[in-house]
């Protein structure tokens, strides 16, 4: 694999876990909210998967789709298996859970990311 | 376009904010479950209760907490037998708040355990961000 696709890749994830962030904060702020329902991110690999499709440009004058609003990857609601009586559907303990999660996947992400940078700068400066 | 983690720590800081209300409410409550009118028969202190509501933030794509409203509670007031009370009626009896004790303290309970959640978020935003800006520091 090429190291500028990797950090292509590893960016990509950092974005993707910080949208995935965004979700779980609404999720745990929204813990005593009566009728919210639980949100989460779609799975990267659809994500990565998505991104290989883009709209063919026939014309120079063509506009390219860009996603305007804060996140792209789509939302959707979680399985309810602690459904409160006031319909909420949040379960702080499951979202705290994936708030690590997530933060140790970007610790991880950048980690490696830094490593990459060492090698190129290693092999760029001789 | 706004940065994902900086909505993270908007939408906790909008949740820490409705949980801080709604401890200012409880603590009302608290403080008052023995509040009675000062006339004979007068109305006590009565209860109040704080509803959220999930509020739609266009520019950031992102539902933001605020307390709904603030109601007062409908229950009916605890009477008691104290004729020698400024508040007593003709009967000699006392209309107390309908203030129950273990029910505000559960309720601080559980204000205390989602404030802390939100602020867990932000913490581990804030690492998140820290992380991102490492990645310009040489090593």
């Amino acid at each position: 694999m090429d190291v500028t696709n990797f950090f292509s890749i590893a960016s990509q994830q950092n974005r993707w876990l910080s949208v995935r962030q965004s979700v779980i904060a609404q999720n745990i702020a929204h813990v005593n909210t009566p009728g919210f329902k639980a949100l989460d991110v779609e799975p990267f690999e659809a994500v990565l998967n998505a991104t290989g499709l883009k709209m063919q440009k026939t014309q120079a004058n063509h506009l390219s789709p860009v996603s305007g609003t804060g996140s792209d990857a789509q939302t959707k609601e979680e399985g309810e298996w602690a459904v409160l009586h006031s319909g909420n559907s949040v379960s702080l303990e499951e979202q705290l859970f994936k708030a690590s999660e997530v933060t140790g996947a970007y610790s991880r992400n950048t980690g490696v990311m830094k490593v990459f940078h060492r090698m190129l700068l290693a092999s760029t400066k001789g | 376009m706004i940065d994902p983690i900086r909505i993270a720590v908007k939408v906790a800081a909008s949740g820490l904010e409705a949980q801080s209300r709604r401890m200012l409410i409880v603590s009302e409550n608290l403080a008052n479950a023995s509040s009675t009118g000062n006339t004979p028969g007068a109305d006590p202190y009565m209860r109040k209760t704080v509803s959220f509501q999930a509020a739609m933030d266009e520019a950031m794509g992102a539902k933001l907490v605020k307390v709904d409203r603030v109601d007062v509670d409908r229950k009916p007031f605890r009477v008691e037998y104290d004729p020698g009370h400024p508040a007593a009626d003709a009967n000699g009896n006392v209309k107390l708040p309908n203030v129950d004790m273990l029910v505000e303290l559960a309720d601080i309970r559980e204000t205390n355990r989602s404030y802390e959640a939100n602020l867990q978020v932000v913490k581990q935003a804030r690492s998140m961000m820290s992380m991102t800006i490492d990645l310009l520091r040489s090593s």
